[in-house]
């Protein structure tokens, strides 16, 4: 028996031309829907998110993304150093913290933060195009897919800023240098690349598997 | 000064290459020779040396994070999506070449002057044009742009069924709310579009037809298209009826979600897609469960029949979907008060269909639209629904109209009673003609005050040589294309045959029936022709009757020539 949700290539989306199995046969079984959304992807370890289709697009550019026209604002920029400031002052009135932990700490808390908000969450939180962005992060939301733009390359010369500066801390302690640098690099600057623009790896226990086209 | 590298092998646990400390060393010492003569150099060479903590890796990766920082911050913005990333490389010639080829299609159809053009827009001139009011059961009309004109025709295509809008009083009430009123809303509803009236009549409908609120639309075509997408999106699943009307087939593009298609009213087929789709469910495990709806209509629009409702409510607690009705054309006409499909089978409209739409410029005689629901559903429609949001809300005239027809109907029955024993009296009438039956499959229930003949399959495929399957599969074709112009001349030669039907019962005997109206180009269903005749309540039998005698005998006469 064939299975219901087949895996179609972009092409063959073409509502009609799936209707016609339905017509011809009286088999319910053959059935396919007349436009499927729920495709699962290649189970590979990276994949890449295709192309939007002219209808998703379209859906996509009806209203403006509000959750991510923000991050272009300079507001939304001072944020960032305001919260990095807190969460220092905060790690240090924590007691029998010394300051590279401290430090150690902000850095892991702000770039795990950001790397859950930007690269980890799908979608939009507001309804308003029947989730055609559903497939998408909020980072490669951000300026309509544009790379190398000022918001961009704010949000990732911070984690780099931060990192630096939290080395200037660290004196001869190699083992919090390699921890800073490991969730630096993984979570703060490699997500961030234009290399991996839309393109996913998957992650025991951290990533889903994608629902939707 | 000295360079860290003479402190290095002592304070990296990591042993380093001889070679690698000479150079950085030598590089280290130019560095700071250049950095020194400039000015500020000196914060430059603390910084680093108390960053680089004595270990070349150190630096080595503060370094390079540094560069790629100001790599990154010097690239250009590069367009990354849609038409900016995969445009072709053309000149400007080539892109003015390709401007000045192209020529647009007409918007508007041409007019009606050369004999080509006169044949492919022949409905234009088939169109009745109503000199009165056009409520009463007779009518004058005109048409072919005043060439023909016809007087005290007898109107079988009108969707006012009860014609309760003729009565005096409830004249009287959109007489009084104009003067009150005056005409039309300002804008949306929610922007002052919305008047007292409008919102009494949601509580008067909701009140009417039991459930716990309703959310009242401009236009009935709309409501299904706009209320689907409000609570669909991608990933959701939506299993509907493969006859559903136009209005339900735009509703489910614009849902965006995953559409399954049941045989029309073939139950099984229906369960066994839900236990199929429930198996596939389980086997996928989703991160996210999607919402799920079935999707059928009260009386059907295209072919009159009923939805099974007791087997759907049954199906739907089963397998945990929700039941979206269209009842356009049954709210008014089902059940022994007109209260539409729930009532018709005994049941209780709030337990057993979740979205219902319906139409009050059907037998309710005004115009607009409404969905009947629950509170949340009908308050989220407030914010969500397109077409609720950003079109205009009704004249109040057209809100106080039903109010009032509501009101009579919900005192005296006897109107939808009337109309009631009237369609099952059509019903029956053109069931038992035998030669009739020869030519035409009548589609509709006997509930229905609508009955839709369509020309049998086997004189179909004699007379004009297609079948249903063939011309669906001839529209897909075109509409794969992407052509828009959709002309498939057997189709058109049966709808001919139809309108000369219609024409002939006309002119022989001042009847007015109707093809049933089908936009080609925009199905995604497939579709036949059919003629279609509509009794209203304020017929006698006899009256009826003799219609449907004469219009038997003008098709067979025709059909046997």
């Amino acid at each position: 028996m064939p299975s219901l949700v087949n895996v179609v290539s972009a092409q063959q989306q073409e509502s009609y031309e799936l209707y016609q199995a339905v017509s011809n046969t009286s088999d319910s079984a053959d059935i396919l829907p007349i436009k499927d959304h729920r495709r699962r992807r290649s189970s590979s370890i990276i994949s890449l998110v295709e192309q939007e289709s002219l209808e998703d697009d379209t859906d996509q550019r009806m209203l403006p993304n509000m959750n991510a026209t923000w991050v272009d604002q300079r507001g939304a920029w001072v944020i960032h150093l305001v919260l990095i400031a807190m969460l220092k002052l905060f790690y240090n009135l924590m007691p029998r913290i010394t300051n590279d932990i401290a430090w150690t700490m902000t850095n892991a808390t702000y770039v795990i933060g950001s790397y859950v908000m930007f690269h980890m969450i799908k979608g939009t939180p507001f309804e308003f195009n029947g989730g055609a962005y559903d497939n998408l992060t909020m980072w490669e939301q951000i300026d309509n897919e544009t790379l190398y733009t000022p918001a961009r390359k704010f949000l990732i010369l911070v984690p780099i800023g931060l990192f630096l500066v939290v080395t200037q801390f660290l004196k001869n302690n190699l083992k919090l240098f390699a921890i800073n640098l490991f969730i630096s690099f993984f979570c703060g600057i490699l997500p961030k690349l234009p290399l991996l623009h839309r393109i996913r790896i998957y992650v025991p226990f951290i990533t889903n598997p994608h629902q939707i086209s | 000064m000295s360079g860290p590298s003479e402190h290095m092998a002592t304070a990296s646990a990591i042993p380093i290459p001889s070679a690698m400390i000479s150079t950085s060393s030598a590089a280290w010492f130019y560095l700071q020779q250049g950095l020194v003569r400039l000015p500020g150099g000196h914060h430059v060479i603390s910084y680093i040396e108390k960053a680089t903590q004595d270990d070349p890796y150190r630096t080595a990766v503060e370094a390079s994070l540094i560069l790629y920082g100001i790599y990154y911050y010097l690239s250009k913005p590069q367009q990354k999506k849609g038409l900016q990333s995969n445009r072709p490389n053309l000149t400007k010639h080539e892109i003015d070449a390709l401007i000045d080829e192209w020529e647009p299609e007409p918007i508007v159809v041409p007019p009606v002057n050369d004999k080509e053009t006169a044949e492919r827009y022949w409905r234009l001139a088939k169109i009745p044009i109503v000199e009165n009011h056009g409520m009463t059961k007779y009518i004058d009309f005109t048409r072919d742009d005043k060439k023909e004109s016809f007087e005290n025709v007898l109107n079988l295509a009108s969707n006012n069924f009860l014609a309760l809008s003729e009565t005096p009083e409830v004249l009287e009430v959109a007489r009084q709310t104009i003067r009150d009123y005056g005409v039309g809303a300002c804008g949306p509803a929610g922007f002052y579009g919305n008047q007292d009236v409008h919102y009494n009549l949601e509580y008067t409908l909701a009140e009417f037809f039991g459930t716990e609120a309703c959310c009242l639309y401009g236009q009935d075509f709309a409501v299904s298209s706009s209320v689907i997408p409000a609570f669909t999106k991608r990933g959701d699943v939506i299993v509907a009826d493969d006859q559903v009307s136009l209005a339900v087939q735009n509703a489910l593009q614009l849902s965006r979600s995953t559409v399954y298609y049941f045989q029309h009213n073939n139950m099984e087929s229906l369960e066994e897609l839900l236990e199929q789709l429930n198996e596939s469910e389980k086997k996928e495990k989703l991160p996210a469960i999607p919402r799920k709806f079935i999707v059928t209509e009260g009386i059907f629009h295209n072919s009159g029949d009923i939805a099974p409702l007791p087997e759907l409510v049954e199906l739907k607690r089963k397998y945990k979907y929700r039941l979206f009705v269209d009842e356009t054309m049954s709210l008014g006409v089902l059940g022994a008060t007109g209260r539409g499909l729930p009532e018709h089978y005994n049941m209780d409209r709030s337990t057993s269909i979740d979205i219902t739409v319906g139409s009050m410029a059907t037998a309710f005689g005004s115009s607009g639209g409404f969905v009947l629901g629950d509170t949340f559903m009908s308050e989220y429609q407030h914010i969500g629904s397109n077409a609720y949001c950003f079109s205009a809300s009704l004249p109040a005239y057209a809100t106080t109209v039903v109010d009032k027809t509501l009101q009579i109907m919900d005192n005296n029955n006897s109107t939808v009673q009337t109309l009631q024993k009237l369609s099952r009296t059509m019903f029956y009438f053109f069931n038992s003609r035998v030669q009739l039956n020869e030519f035409f499959t009548l589609t509709s229930s006997e509930f229905s005050p609508v009955v839709h003949l369509e020309l049998k399959e086997s004189i179909r495929n004699s007379k004009f040589h297609y079948s249903r399957d063939s011309l669906f599969t001839e529209l897909l074709s075109l509409q794969k294309r992407k052509i828009s112009d959709v002309f498939i001349e057997p189709f058109e030669k049966e709808e001919m045959f139809l309108q000369d039907i219609v024409d002939a019962i006309l002119v022989n005997h001042n009847i007015l029936i109707s093809r049933h109206t089908i936009v080609l180009k925009q199905e995604t269903l497939p579709i036949v022709p059919s003629l279609r005749i509509s009794c209203t309540a304020a017929m006698t039998e006899e009256e009826l009757l003799n219609a449907c005698e004469n219009i038997v005998t003008t098709i067979v006469g025709l059909c046997t020539q």
